[in-house]
């Protein structure tokens, strides 16, 4: 099984860095929070497609400091049908974020890619978050 | 910089005012008639203080979003505290709440419930998505000058319900 993506130039890439979790990008250093993206792979255990993104809010929900969801639609996934989410929730100092979010379910198995990127720089990163996303390749 | 928000449903009319600066932020929020609540937060929050305000949120649309003409002179009655006129105009767009963010060079009016949030330009209320207004609220966060620290956000702080609208007038 692969799960390809282009990350950003310069980042930092470390693949399979555990169960479920196929990649992790971050950007450079910079004694900030560091933007990232992270791809996971999951069973969906027979689960719809909209029961598993269900599920999927309310863990997120529970796990994330203020998590609030801002948009959510369903867009299609390297040709598959899929969805995306953008949410809000605060790091561990403290700071904003901005969670971009693309799924889709192929054969059982829910694949995500998670944009988190400081807030106040959202509107610098979200279109390299934009191009990493359109060159993903879940399988 | 100073925002002033007007969120207006068919029953209930909130202002809210927030005071953004560089290392902090004051929310006047309306908590119902009259009636406010100071509340510091960290300015990077403010984004998400707006979409918690502005009730943004994801909804199934009940038919493909399109323009909806709209009376500039009708705005007012939007957004006023005419109970009776406000409905009659959110019922013939199809909205169930409209809000508006104004103040140092802002103006950004719009409408919300069934058929997706609209924006107010040239006349009409344009479809946008939630991710295009978002982006507006950051650019705010952003023409405040707010450079949000990544280690000294302060935790949001309540002070004592306040009795006063934003503008300064004072209720009972």
């Amino acid at each position: 099984m692969s799960s390809e993506l282009t990350a950003p130039d310069g980042w930092e890439v470390v693949t399979e860095p555990a169960v479920g979790t196929r990649l992790v990008a971050a950007e450079p250093e910079h004694g900030g929070f560091r933007a990232n993206l992270v791809v996971t792979s999951v069973a969906c255990g027979g689960l719809s497609f909209s029961e598993w993104q269900a599920g999927t809010d309310v863990v997120l929900g529970r796990t994330l400091d203020r998590y609030l969801v801002i948009d959510l639609e369903r867009v299609a996934v390297a040709g598959h049908p899929g969805g995306r989410r953008l949410a809000h929730h605060v790091g561990p100092t403290g700071e904003a974020l901005t969670m971009e979010q693309w799924f889709t379910a192929v054969d059982d198995v829910g694949h995500t890619l998670t944009a988190t990127v400081p807030t106040s720089r959202y509107l610098d990163l979200s279109d390299t978050m934009g191009r990493a996303a359109a060159s993903w390749r879940p399988s | 910089m100073i925002l002033d928000l007007v969120v207006a449903g068919r029953d209930t009319r909130l202002t809210h005012r927030l005071t953004v600066g560089s290392d902090s932020c004051t929310l006047l929020l309306g908590v119902h008639d009259g009636v406010h609540e100071e509340v510091q937060e960290a300015p990077n929050l403010v984004p998400a203080a707006l979409v918690r305000l502005t009730r943004l949120r994801p909804r199934k649309h009940a038919q493909a979003p399109s323009p909806l003409p709209m009376d500039g002179d009708l705005v007012a009655a939007l957004l006023g505290t005419d109970v009776d006129v406000r409905r009659e105009v959110l019922a013939t767009l199809g909205a169930d709440f409209a809000w508006q963010i104004s103040g140092d060079g802002v103006l950004l009016t719009a409408i919300d419930g069934p058929l997706g949030v609209h924006l107010l330009a040239a006349g009409a209320f344009e479809p946008a998505t939630n991710t295009e207004v978002y982006r507006r609220f950051l650019t705010y966060v952003s023409v405040a000058g707010s450079t949000p620290s990544t280690s000294s956000a302060p935790a949001p702080s309540r002070a004592a319900v306040a009795t006063s609208e934003p503008d300064g007038s004072v209720h009972q």
